[in-house]
Formats: C-alpha cells, sequence, structure tokens
C-alpha cells in the first residue's frame, strides 16, 4: 500500500532489536510515507529558494530543522548517495556502497587543491534586441539542442533569416490574419522599401554615375537602420552570385563601406554576415572574367582596406576578430595549391593590417614564398602563360613594396636608437645601422633582397 | 422512525440556527410538520433540506465514490454551456470527499478514490492533489497544513444562476446528500444573473475559484478598496537645494540637469499617500545629480527601438550561489550564498557610467577576471542567504537568511550593524523602500513583515497569505507592499493599516517574483507555474497572461519608463514582453486563446538565450539598459 514495505520496515525495527506485529507495521508504513512527503515538500520550497532545478541533500537538512527534527549529518558530501540492490532470498535490501577510507592516507596525503574562486564575466546578452553570435552566447545549433524555442513571429524579424525576397513581397500581401502577429520591427514603411529597391537597382545597373550617388546616399542617410539587414544579405548574395562580375563586387565592397562609414547605422551585430564577403572579394581565385584585361588586384587592395578598418574599429571589441582575419589571410598567403591571386590578397590583406602583422606573419614566410614566385616564374618560360607570369610579378611588387616600406622603418628605428646610443657613450665604437639592416634583408627577405636593397639605397647599390 | 425523525430534525434545525422562540414553539406543539419551506434556491434552505434526510448513505463507504462518479459524468455529459462552470465544483467536491473518507479511517476507500479521480484535476490542482494523495490517517488529516486550510476555508466559485439551479437540483434528485453537505459546508458559490459565458477559458477557471482565504469578502468587491498609488509628493526643500546646489556648481550640462529637474517637481498628483520618511540630506546631492543625468541620457526602450541586454555570468559557484541583486546605480552587485556569506563585487567599471547607448561602451564589453573590483565578504548570517536588497542610497544593504534573521549592513565599514530577530522560521525575500528607512520581509511562516531601520522589531506584520510567502515587493511610492505566495495569490497590502487590500488569484503555482511598473498602476507577477501575468492594481484585473518560459522565473522587472517587461528563469533565458500591446491585445484574441495556451504569447518582443545560466535578477539600470545576472550550472 505504501511505497514503503513492511519487510524494510521489519529490517529496521530489527537492526534496532524490535520486534513489530502486523498491523503496527501497517501503521508505521502509512506514517513514514506521509511524513517523508511532506518533508519532501518542505525541501522542494528551499530547492526554490535556493534556484536550483535539483534536490540536493542540505535542502532535506533544511526541512527537517523548519519541522524541528534533528537534520541527518554526514550526508551532505555533495555527491548524492548511491544505492545499490542485493537480494537475500527473497528479500530486496538496498545499501549504500561506501568506501573505507583510511585516515592516514588522507592525514598524510598532499591537500586538494583549493577550489576555484567565485568569478564573472559580463557580455552582451543583446545589443538593441540582436544577440551578437560571440562565444558567451549559445550558438545557433546549441538554441536548437536546447529546444528553446523562438516564436515564428520573431524569426521573421532576424537577420538571418530575412531574404530580400520577404521584404519586396513586404507587409502589405501577407494575409490578414497573419498580419496582426506580425512585428513592427519587420514592417518596412513603403518609403523604405521604395528605397531599398531603387539602391540595389542603382547598386547593380552598369552606370558609375548611378553607382556613387548611391553609394553616397548610403553613406550619409540617417534614416536606414531598419534596412540594415536587407542591405546585409543583399550584399552576401550579390557577392556570391557575381563573383566573375567586377563591377558589381566592386560596387557590395563600396556599399559595405558605405554601411561602415554611415554613423547613424548599427553594424556591430552583423559584423560576421559582412567579413565573408569582403574576405571573399580579396583572397577568391577569380574575380573576373578576363583577368588579363580587368583590374581585379583593385579589388583586392579595396577589401583589404575594408578588412582592416573592421579590425581596428571593432578590434577591441570582439577580440577574437582580428585572429580569425589572419588566419584566413595567412592561410591565402601560404598555401602553395592556392593560385597567386589569392596569395596576392592574403599580402595586400597582412599589409593592410599593420606593420606588426607584416612583421610577424610575412617577413618569416619571404623566402619559401620568394622560391615559390622564381618556379613559377621559370615555368613560365616553358609554357609561355602571360596571365601567370603576370600574377606573379604583381605578388613580387606587392610585396617588394611592403617589405620595402618595412625595411625603411627598420632602418630608421636603428638610426635612431643608434644615435641615441652614441650621444650616450661618445667614445663607442658603433657599427653603421644601414649595414645591420642590410645584412638583416639579405638573410631573411630572400629573393627580395636584391629589390628591397635597391629600392632603400639605389645610390649605393648603384656604385657597386 | 417516520414520525419522530422529522421532529428531532426540525428541532435540531431551529436550535442550530438560533430560532429559540419558534424552537419553544415547535417543541410545545410537536407538531409533526416536515419542512416546507424548502424552494430549491439559495444556500440557506440546504442545511434543513440535509438534515430532514438521516445519514444512512453516509454509513456506506461506498457512497462517496459512487455519487462523485456520477456527478463527473453528469457534469461531462452537461452541455458545453454549463460544463465549463460545473466543473469549477469538481475540484472542492473531490478534496472534501478525499478528506472526509481519510478522516473516518476508511483507508482503502480513499486511496482508490483519489486514485480514480486524481487524473481530472492533475491540471490546475496537480501540487495539491498530489500532497493530499500522502494524508491516509484521520490524524494526518487534522495536522496535515494543506488539509486544514481546505477544511477552515471555504472554496468560491462563481456561476450563472441557471447553472446552479441545475446542479442543486441534480443532487437533490438522486439524493446526493454527502456531496450536498459539501457544497453546503465547503464551498461558497456566488451566483451571477448572468447568463454562463461558453466560451470562457480555461486559465481563467483557476483565476476564478480556489481559496482566497477570503470567507468573508467577494473577492471582487474585495478588490474594489480605495488605493492611493500616485507618487509621493515631491520634496520641495531637498530639491530646491539641489536646484541651488546645480546652479551654484554648472557642470557642463547643468541647463540639462535643471530641464530634467522640472520633470521631477511636478505638483503631487491627486492620489498621493502621504507617509512619514525622514528628510534627505546634504549629502544625498551629488547622488541625486548622477541620477538626474543618467535619467537624462535614458535610453527609449520600447518595442520599436529594441533592448540591450548585459549579461553578467557568475562562475565557479558549483551551486551555492543562492542570491544576486544589483545596486541601484548598477555600481554593485550583492550575493548570496549557501554557506552564510555575503559577497559584494564592485562592477563599476566605466560599463553604465554615462553610456548613453551600447554604442558608447563597446570597448567596455568583456570585463575580464583580472581587472575585477574588490570582491568584500559580509560574515553573519547562519544559513544560506536567500536574497539582498541595497538600500536606495547605497550605503546600506540588508539581507536574509534561513537563520531566521535578517540583518542590515554598511557598506562603508562593511560590517553588520543590525539583526531583525522576529521571523520565528526562514525568511525568503526582503525588499528596501524605494525612499529607503523601510524594509519588508516575506519568510516560510506566512507572514510577511514590515520594518523600520531603527526598531528591532516589525512595525507590522502582514497575515493572510495561506502558505509560505515567497516574494517580497516595495510599491514605487514606498506606501505598499506587495507580497507573492505558495498559495499561487498575490497580495497587496497596506503598510500604513498593515491590511491587505488586494489579491490577484490566476496562478497555478506559486508566486515567486514579483514586480511593479514605475508609475505604480500596474504589477507582473510570475513563478512556478512558468508564466507571467500583468494586473492591473486599480481594479485587481488580470490584463495579460505572457506564456512562453519553459522553467520557473526568478526574476521581473519593467523598464524605467514602463513600456517593457523583462522576465529571465530557470529556463536560461531572458525574455522581452511588450506591456502596452498586452493591453489592446486580450480583446482580439480572447476567441482562441485556449487555443494558444502553448504557443508563446503574441506579446513576446524577444527571447534570448544564455549559456546554461539561468537568470537569478534581472534589474534596468536608469540610462535603460537591462542587466541580466545568473550563475552558471552544469547540470
Amino acid at each position: 500500500m505504501s511505497i514503503f514495505t513492511k519487510d524494510s520496515v521489519t529490517a529496521i525495527a530489527d537492526t534496532a532489536g524490535i520486534s513489530l506485529k502486523d498491523d503496527v507495521l501497517n501503521a508505521i508504513t502509512q506514517d513514514i510515507e506521509y511524513r517523508l512527503r511532506e518533508i519532501v515538500h518542505e525541501a522542494g520550497k528551499f530547492m526554490r529558494h535556493s534556484k536550483r532545478q535539483r534536490l540536493i541533500s542540505e535542502d532535506i537538512n533544511h526541512a527537517l530543522r523548519v519541522r524541528n527534527v534533528e537534520p541527518m549529518y554526514g550526508w551532505t558530501s555533495g555527491k548524492s548517495a548511491k544505492f545499490n540492490l542485493i537480494t537475500q532470498g527473497t528479500q530486496q535490501i538496498y545499501y549504500v556502497d561506501e568506501q573505507e577510507l583510511d585516515l592516514d592516507d588522507i592525514l598524510n596525503g598532499p591537500l586538494p587543491p583549493v577550489p576555484l574562486d567565485v568569478t564573472y564575466t559580463a557580455h552582451w546578452l543583446a545589443i538593441e534586441g540582436v544577440q551578437p553570435a560571440i562565444v558567451q552566447n549559445p550558438s545557433a545549433a546549441e538554441i536548437r539542442q536546447e529546444n528553446f524555442t523562438v516564436p515564428a513571429h520573431l524569426t521573421a524579424a532576424s537577420s538571418t533569416t530575412s531574404t530580400a525576397s520577404t521584404l519586396t513581397n513586404g507587409h502589405h500581401s501577407q494575409q490578414p490574419q497573419q498580419s496582426s502577429e506580425t512585428l513592427v520591427k519587420t514592417v518596412l514603411t513603403k518609403e523604405l522599401q521604395m528605397y531599398y529597391e531603387k539602391i540595389t537597382e542603382a547598386l547593380t545597373s552598369s552606370s558609375e554615375e548611378l553607382r556613387s550617388l548611391a553609394v553616397q546616399s548610403i553613406t550619409k542617410d540617417p534614416g536606414i537602420q531598419p534596412l540594415l539587414p536587407y542591405l546585409i544579405q543583399f550584399i552576401a548574395e550579390q557577392v556570391t552570385q557575381n563573383m566573375r562580375k567586377l563591377h558589381i563586387t566592386h560596387a557590395m565592397m563600396r556599399l559595405t563601406r558605405a554601411v561602415l562609414d554611415n554613423p547613424n547605422l548599427f553594424v556591430e551585430p552583423y559584423l560576421h554576415q559582412l567579413i565573408p564577403n569582403i574576405l571573399t572579394c580579396m583572397v577568391a581565385k577569380r574575380l573576373c572574367d578576363d583577368p588579363a584585361s580587368q583590374d581585379h588586384w583593385a579589388l583586392r587592395r579595396y577589401a583589404s582596406l575594408l578588412v582592416s578598418y573592421i579590425c581596428t574599429t571593432y578590434g577591441a571589441t570582439y577580440q577574437s576578430l582580428q585572429p580569425r582575419v589572419t588566419k584566413t589571410l595567412l592561410r591565402a598567403f601560404l598555401d602553395p595549391v592556392k593560385p597567386l591571386s589569392t596569395a596576392y590578397g592574403g599580402i595586400v590583406g597582412i599589409k593592410a593590417l599593420g606593420e606588426e602583422a607584416v612583421k610577424v606573419l610575412l617577413v618569416p614566410n619571404l623566402i619559401g614564398f620568394g622560391e615559390r614566385l622564381a618556379a613559377v616564374m621559370d615555368e613560365m618560360d616553358e609554357e609561355g602563360r602571360a596571365g601567370r607570369k603576370e600574377e606573379a610579378q604583381m605578388c613580387k611588387d606587392a610585396i617588394v613594396e611592403i617589405t620595402t616600406t618595412y625595411a625603411r622603418q627598420l632602418l630608421a628605428e636603428r638610426q635612431a636608437a643608434t644615435e641615441a646610443a652614441a650621444a650616450a657613450d661618445e667614445d663607442a665604437m658603433l657599427s653603421d645601422p644601414a649595414d645591420d639592416v642590410r645584412g638583416e634583408i639579405m638573410d631573411k627577405f630572400g629573393a627580395f633582397a636584391e629589390d628591397v636593397c635597391q629600392a632603400l639605397w639605389p645610390s649605393i647599390n648603384g656604385s657597386r | 422512525m417516520a414520525q419522530e425523525h422529522p421532529d428531532r430534525l426540525v428541532a435540531a434545525y431551529l436550535k442550530s440556527r438560533g430560532y429559540r422562540q419558534s424552537e419553544a414553539t415547535f417543541k410545545k406543539e410537536a407538531v409533526v410538520t416536515p419542512p416546507t419551506t424548502w424552494n430549491g434556491r439559495g444556500e440557506a434552505s440546504i442545511p434543513d433540506f440535509i438534515l430532514f434526510y438521516n445519514e444512512s448513505e453516509a454509513s456506506n463507504p461506498n457512497a462517496y465514490q459512487r455519487s462523485y462518479e456520477r456527478l463527473r459524468k453528469w457534469v461531462e455529459d452537461s452541455i458545453d454551456k454549463y460544463k465549463m462552470e460545473l466543473r469549477k465544483v469538481l475540484f472542492p467536491i473531490f478534496v472534501h470527499a478525499y478528506l472526509d473518507l481519510v478522516g473516518r479511517g476508511l483507508r482503502d476507500q480513499a486511496k482508490s478514490f483519489i486514485d480514480s479521480f486524481k487524473s481530472d484535476h492533475t491540471e490546475f490542482y496537480g501540487q495539491d492533489v498530489q500532497r493530499l494523495s500522502a494524508v491516509t490517517e484521520p490524524h494526518h488529516a487534522t495536522e496535515n497544513e494543506l488539509a486544514q486550510t481546505y477544511r477552515s476555508n471555504r472554496f468560491n466559485v462563481q456561476m450563472s444562476r441557471y447553472s446552479f439551479e441545475l446542479l442543486l437540483s441534480y443532487l437533490q434528485d438522486n439524493k446526493f446528500m454527502l456531496i450536498l453537505r459539501i457544497v453546503n459546508e465547503h464551498i461558497s458559490i456566488f451566483v451571477e444573473n448572468v447568463l454562463p459565458d461558453a466560451a470562457e477559458d480555461d486559465d481563467d477557471l483557476a483565476a476564478q475559484l480556489g481559496l482566497a482565504g477570503q470567507p468573508s469578502h467577494q473577492l471582487e468587491s474585495f478588490n474594489k478598496q480605495k488605493l492611493l498609488l500616485g507618487e509621493l509628493p515631491p520634496d520641495i526643500p531637498f530639491l530646491t537645494d539641489l536646484e541651488r546646489t546645480i546652479k551654484e556648481e554648472a557642470p557642463s550640462d547643468v541647463n540639462e540637469l535643471l530641464e530634467e529637474l522640472q520633470k521631477v517637481k511636478k505638483e503631487p498628483s491627486a492620489d498621493a499617500p502621504t507617509i512619514a520618511y525622514p528628510p534627505k540630506r546634504l549629502l544625498d546631492i551629488p547622488a541625486a545629480i548622477e541620477e538626474l543625468r543618467e535619467a537624462r541620457n535614458r535610453v527609449q526602450v520600447t518595442p520599436m527601438s529594441p533592448i540591450s541586454i548585459c549579461c553578467y555570468t557568475f562562475h565557479n559557484t558549483y551551486g551555492s550561489l543562492q542570491s544576486l541583486r544589483l545596486s541601484p546605480d548598477a555600481s554593485m552587485i550583492a550575493g548570496g550564498f549557501a554557506d552564510s556569506f555575503i559577497r559584494l563585487w564592485d562592477i563599476d567599471t566605466g560599463l553604465t557610467k554615462g553610456a548613453n547607448s551600447a554604442r558608447a561602451d563597446k570597448s567596455k564589453d568583456v570585463v575580464s577576471s583580472s581587472d575585477l573590483g574588490p570582491a568584500r565578504r559580509l560574515v553573519g548570517h547562519a544559513g544560506p542567504v536567500y536574497a539582498t536588497s541595497f538600500s536606495a542610497d547605497q550605503r546600506y544593504l540588508i539581507s536574509c537568511s534561513e537563520d531566521q534573521t535578517a540583518r542590515l549592513w554598511s557598506l562603508d565599514t562593511y560590517t553588520n550593524l543590525v539583526a531583525y530577530k522576529g521571523h520565528n522560521y526562514p525568511v525568503w525575500d526582503v525588499d528596501f523602500s524605494p525612499q529607503g528607512w523601510y524594509f519588508a520581509t516575506a519568510s516560510h511562516d506566512k507572514t510577511a513583515r514590515l520594518w523600520s531601520c531603527d526598531h528591532i522589531y516589525p512595525l507590522r506584520i502582514f497575515v493572510g497569505h495561506l502558505s509560505d510567502v515567497d516574494t517580497v515587493k516595495f510599491h514605487p511610492n514606498g506606501s505598499y507592499v506587495l507580497t507573492g505566495s505558495t498559495d499561487r495569490t498575490s497580495r497587496l497590502w497596506d503598510i500604513q493599516r498593515g491590511e491587505c487590500v488586494r489579491v490577484f488569484k490566476g496562478h497555478n503555482g506559486a508566486v515567486q517574483t514579483v514586480a511593479f511598473s514605475p508609475d505604480g498602476r500596474t504589477m507582473a507577477s510570475a513563478g512556478e507555474d512558468h508564466t507571467v501575468m500583468l494586473w492591473d492594481i486599480g481594479s485587481g484585473k488580470r490584463l495579460k497572461k505572457l506564456v512562453g518560459h519553459t522553467g520557473m522565473v526568478y526574476g521581473l522587472e519593467f523598464s524605467k519608463d514602463g513600456t517593457v517587461l523583462a522576465s529571465g528563469g530557470a529556463d536560461n533565458s531572458v525574455r522581452i514582453w511588450d506591456v502596452k500591446k498586452a493591453e489592446t491585445k486580450e480583446i482580439g484574441v480572447k476567441k482562441d486563446h485556449s487555443k494558444a495556451l502553448d504557443r508563446p504569447s503574441q506579446s513576446l518582443l524577444g527571447a534570448y538565450p544564455t549559456k546554461r545560466t539561468p537568470i537569478y535578477d534581472l534589474r534596468f539600470t536608469r540610462t535603460n539598459i537591462l542587466m541580466a545576472l545568473g550563475a552558471f550550472t552544469l547540470d
């Protein structure tokens, strides 16, 4: 009848040396169940106020104290006790398997490590209604796993799922019974919809004048925040669909720039969507139909500037941003399987990230890359493929330019240091910093050393 | 028997009603007159009818089960129009029939009774049914708290006149005297002269009935008591001082500050309460200026301009962190631990100071543990610290604990100043008055108490809840206290009179947290049943039920302009609700509302999940950025 069998009560009574009659057992099992339920109910309150989801032995003890019963000592180890079953004849007995501990071992053993102190971290759970995709927030996959249902009328407003098509269909074509569920956020005014249509039309048109005007408008317009997710979606679509149409990808990069430049737009939550597009325009294999006649190099340079802009502006906020970008760039630069046009993108990208990136990422890899370039140049001679020659030349020029700047800086630094040292100690014999730097260049720059030296010291080199 | 029995019964009836003369006359005449006054209407006539029958039915232990089963079948078979109303009486009949059986020691019958019918009631009363099912012995029934609550309070049911007549005539026709007696003894039926509302929502059902603990009043008329919900009248001398100081010091934003000050300095509203507070001092002026400045920089949080949420996640707590509270100026966090101490963290890292938008401080978005301010420990309690509350001027902290005390701490010296002993059971919640000076505690002993910092005994004891008082909150004007309880109600108490002035009924579980809107006219409650409810305080009526959470709700807070409500809880999420939309929405969707029960409410503006961090507390800073506090949990 009760959740407690008479057997268990008999067993407990036996341990105290008491034998009980059947009707007494009956009454006791009933009473035990009632008391236990009451205690557990009480303990549930303590669990609730401790904001836990699991009942622990402390809760039971608090409940016992409230009921003026002596708490059970020795059960507050933190681990829940595990009961094992033993069958003895027909009797089933549960017991706690407790390990026997040697006190000497504990006393002589090393102290357990001090538990970590309670600390806290702060992060943005939402910025102006959008949950930024940062490490501290659960990813989309985790949200799905936890069965966390975001109501349907909200997902329509989220930037990731909204597409240009839902926008152009607009709020008006929706069925009337749905309109009550649509949030204000998703409703774009007619004016904004028209504006969006005009802008996208202008950007994809072939007229340079129209494109410039559209970009200019986006840079300045104060009222287009609601359009931002759609614009970003538009950029992503255009870039992926029109990889070979230079004027469109270029226009998209200018649009990206405009979106970033507009002081009234709040781009932060969308950065993770913007960056892949820009990187595509930097390191893609082919960005135009005819590499020989079209200047896709300019697009790569432009995109690299955008990346550097984003990294300097938002790098402090999103610390993982720059490492991620650099990783992609370095891979583009070093991977020998990838074409040289991709490597070029990597080179200009690294340059745009600043001196430190050049010093750490580019300079140590110069020798290897020089050999690769040389190989391409030789091969070209045999097969006579002008395209690859040009690519190699572009890469070389870019590297020479970057390293020259780098070397010049280095030289200036060393000179300053030497002068300072000379001023401090007039008698000291100091080597010429120029020699040092030249030695270093020869050591590290590999195939590019000569060109760099020439650029740095045209006169000296000429006299040799 | 045919002759004597009615005589005796009539005499007994007259005696019990106190009709002494009639009784005397009756006895004298001893005329065999069966009661003829029976007209089938109204409660008053039931007792004599019951007495008319002897208790032969009661001697049959299976009578309860048989009668209840037939009544239940009759209710389920009745047409939809009346079914909803008739269903309401089933639960109290069920409870009392069970308790009757238990009370007579008919253990087996009681068990089979509860087993066969408990599934009907688990949706609304699951916990109560479970608790009652443990009561199996007569002496359990007399000492069980819940059983006593049901026994000693009448269960309120509202129904239309016609349904009531249907019920009565059915019970009489079938001679279900046991049930009729239960109806008479333990249920108050308020008969309304309206047609039954066939489309009545299931969830309204819970709102109308249940134990109110207010047997003498009808809840609706009770909730009509006059309230003074207006803001406190402005403290003119202090504001004048403040204005002078601003003008003298003339900071760069002097004009803006004065403008903001004018907004504060309005005429007292017609329903402003009067309550004594010690006057503010010159010491408070810098804080007041800072408050004005932050109010000036407030971001509008409306459905149109969405919200920014900053989440503080606490690590390595291993379930020992029991409560978290952010100070009013968002510079400190107090955490109460199971190990009896309180920790204070100084989070004033510029995150909120002068930040008028999320954009302004993007570089401060992650505070690494190395540049945290010092964490201080306040030691004094002897049990888990369940809640803490900062005073308005942030010079004091009040805390409450399982050790049955509340303690006042000075944040200048970081020492314990006073231990307030009064409750005899664990204290669940504590809240400082928005003006300081007073604070209220809520306890396991079913009372909430009002204290002033300078008295070691409570000034008021608010008695009325039928179970634990789980949460307490001061009204923005400091003259009312709102409590939420395990008895599923929230109550508003007048601190002047120490009396209950409003009862809010409707939850299907304990009310774990409550919140006031800044204008003091609306309140929200939430708790165990995973729903958030919005109430109009003036009328005591529910405005909206907000469905969406999948776990218990721990934190509720209105934005500073009162347009948006934020809630967070055990389901590791923060949800944002539109307050205003809720009010207009209710009428339109009422028809299909019962179907939409599982669907999240339409006034949900956003749902932001965390990484396994239950949200313990939510606070809007004065600049309207939402701060969510929670402890990362592994299990």
